[in-house]
């Protein structure tokens, strides 16, 4: 198992794409992190910065990634049917179901690694222009321990969402229309099925990202999981019955 | 040794290998032939469980599943493209390398050993499909496996190239190392092979040696060219011995090349030519696979004239 870790982790540190797609991911924290906290407030030192703006920043910035981070995971295996080197990865281990779960860690590992990096660039970005803008940063509440158990989640199933979709799709055309029509679709749903919209498996997954009080009950949490599981499953078994 | 068994493959109501067996000798390479359509590629994708198909491969006695690192026990090369075509040469090996627990270290070797260690640090994609190739059989040695799979590697190799692979495959194969390659290029095929795999819309048409297969093809014919055709044709006729006209002589069949001469020198004409039939892989291989064509373009006219009866 590990060298096939080693080997998805390689994949993706040999590509230049990695580091261009990094380069898009800190100037999206930054302009998140500007915009959050400098718009609207230009030199007001006399009212109180809100205490949420780190928050609202990392939600933002997220938010506004994810779809993104799914589509960079869904290469991970996408690129392998792409450029055909799927038959080398297959015969380089004896069992199929090794190969989908070094994928699987090496997605997760990938989608928190970048979720760290939007968090931390995006928090600086915020500080930096509340401090030209004259405010303080010592009153800004960040639950970090809620953020990270929230945060963490969503930033995994995101990933895992966007590996299994190229295990089951192996094409990213349809891929992209999946990730950035589905939500949209779902949206709309809402207003035929109201309430229980928020069931949905993109409103349920992204529902994860709330914390404090907006937090996801408990059942929409669990049919994320189930969405994630569900199609975790699939994948596996599409990649393990069908012809390479 | 490989050994396949009744290997089949379906797609839908479609059988494109069907019932399929044959035997990689150790220490031999053997040419995977058959005409565009065959199932060659597809049998070699079923060889590696690549595809499912009914059937079994065994790779010296064993299923490939059940070798730890399975890339140590056959090398493979099913498409000469097959890389990411932004990660350069020497880190598309480490990758594979890693991935089968061998040691970086022999990702050099193998660059050098394929005359790409100039073009290590370049982009595959930038390669011409000489230089793909080159990178595709150093991938299937990568691992130092007993056993080669190769599909077309001779494809886009320039003569240097093509000389070079005959020369690594019969020395690959001196240690005891097993070769199973297809190719188009049937007269490179007869330099190299010694073993012969020959299917035809899926179906086996045989499986021998080259020098038999070739063997089984010839007629045993004698052309022969003197000054005057016709009065040869006429009294060959006369003596009920089978003759064709072609080119610029005649294709007599049933006799030796020692009576035709002596028969020659009878008839007080002058021998100008006088050759037994040299059977190629290509002729013979036309010969077998004549009805098991799954493309076939349209025949232009010979100049052959049929001649007498025996």
């Amino acid at each position: 198992m590990l060298p096939l870790f080693k080997s998805e982790i390689t994949k993706i540190l040999t590509l230049r794409s990695t580091y261009i797609m990094a380069g898009v991911f800190v100037l999206l924290a930054i302009l998140a992190g500007i915009v959050t906290a400098g718009l609207g407030m230009p030199g007001t030192n006399a009212v109180p910065a809100s205490p949420n703006i780190f928050d609202n920043t990392i939600h933002a910035v997220l938010g506004l990634c994810i779809s993104i981070l799914t589509i960079v995971t869904s290469f991970t295996i996408i690129n392998e049917y792409r450029n055909n080197t799927i038959a080398y990865t297959v015969t380089a281990s004896s069992s199929r179901y090794n190969i989908f779960i070094a994928k699987v860690l090496v997605a997760v590992a990938y989608g928190l690694a970048i979720g760290l990096l939007l968090t931390i660039v995006s928090i600086i970005a915020a500080s930096v222009m509340l401090l030209v803008n004259g405010h303080s940063i010592t009153g800004q509440e960040l639950n970090i321990g809620s953020l990270i158990v929230h945060l963490g989640l969503y930033v995994i199933f995101y990933s895992l969402v966007g590996l299994f979709l190229g295990f089951i799709l192996r094409n990213i055309v349809i891929l992209i229309v999946i990730v950035f029509a589905l939500p949209i679709v779902e949206n709309l749903s809402g207003l035929l099925i109201k309430e229980n919209s928020k069931y949905l498996p993109f409103t349920s997954i992204g529902s994860i990202s709330a914390t404090g009080d907006a937090a996801a009950a408990p059942l929409v949490i669990l049919a994320a999981i189930g969405y994630v599981v569900v199609l975790g499953a699939a994948a596996l078994y599409l990649f393990i019955k069908r012809d390479a | 040794m490989i050994t396949a068994q009744n290997l089949t493959k379906k797609y839908g109501d479609k059988t494109v290998v069907n019932d399929i067996s044959f035997v990689v000798e150790d220490g031999k390479i053997t040419g995977f032939l058959g005409p565009n359509g065959a199932g060659k590629s597809t049998t070699m994708r079923a060889m590696l469980g690549l595809d499912s198909a009914q059937g079994t491969t065994l790779y010296d006695g064993q299923p490939l599943s059940s070798y730890k690192q399975p890339s140590q026990v056959v090398g493979i090369l099913l498409d000469a493209k097959s890389f990411h075509p932004k990660r350069s040469a020497r880190n598309h090996l480490k990758v594979l390398a890693q991935a089968s627990g061998i040691p970086v270290s022999r990702v050099d070797e193998v660059l050098a050993l394929v005359g790409l260690q100039d073009v290590a640090n370049k982009q595959p994609g930038k390669f011409s499909l000489g230089m793909a190739q080159r990178l595709g059989i150093a991938t299937a040695i990568l691992g130092n496996p007993k056993h080669l799979i190769l599909d077309e590697p001779a494809n886009g190799l320039d003569p240097e190239g093509i000389h070079w692979l005959r020369d690594f495959l019969h020395q690959y194969v001196t240690t005891g190392n097993s070769v199973l390659i297809s190719s188009h290029l049937l007269s490179e095929m007869q330099l190299m092979a010694h073993n012969l795999v020959i299917i035809g819309k899926g179906s086996m048409i045989a499986s021998q040696s080259m020098e038999s297969f070739i063997q089984s093809a010839n007629t045993g014919a004698i052309f022969v060219r003197t000054t005057d055709l016709n009065a040869l044709s006429a009294a060959l006729t006369q003596q009920k011995v089978a003759w064709v006209a072609e080119r610029n002589g005649l294709k007599v069949s049933g006799v030796t090349s020692d009576q035709l001469s002596t028969f020659l020198f009878q008839l007080g004409m002058p021998v100008l030519e006088l050759a037994a039939e040299n059977v190629s892989l290509e002729d013979a291989f036309l010969k077998m696979t004549s009805g098991a064509q799954e493309y076939r373009a349209a025949v232009p006219p010979t100049d052959t004239t049929p001649g007498g009866q025996v």
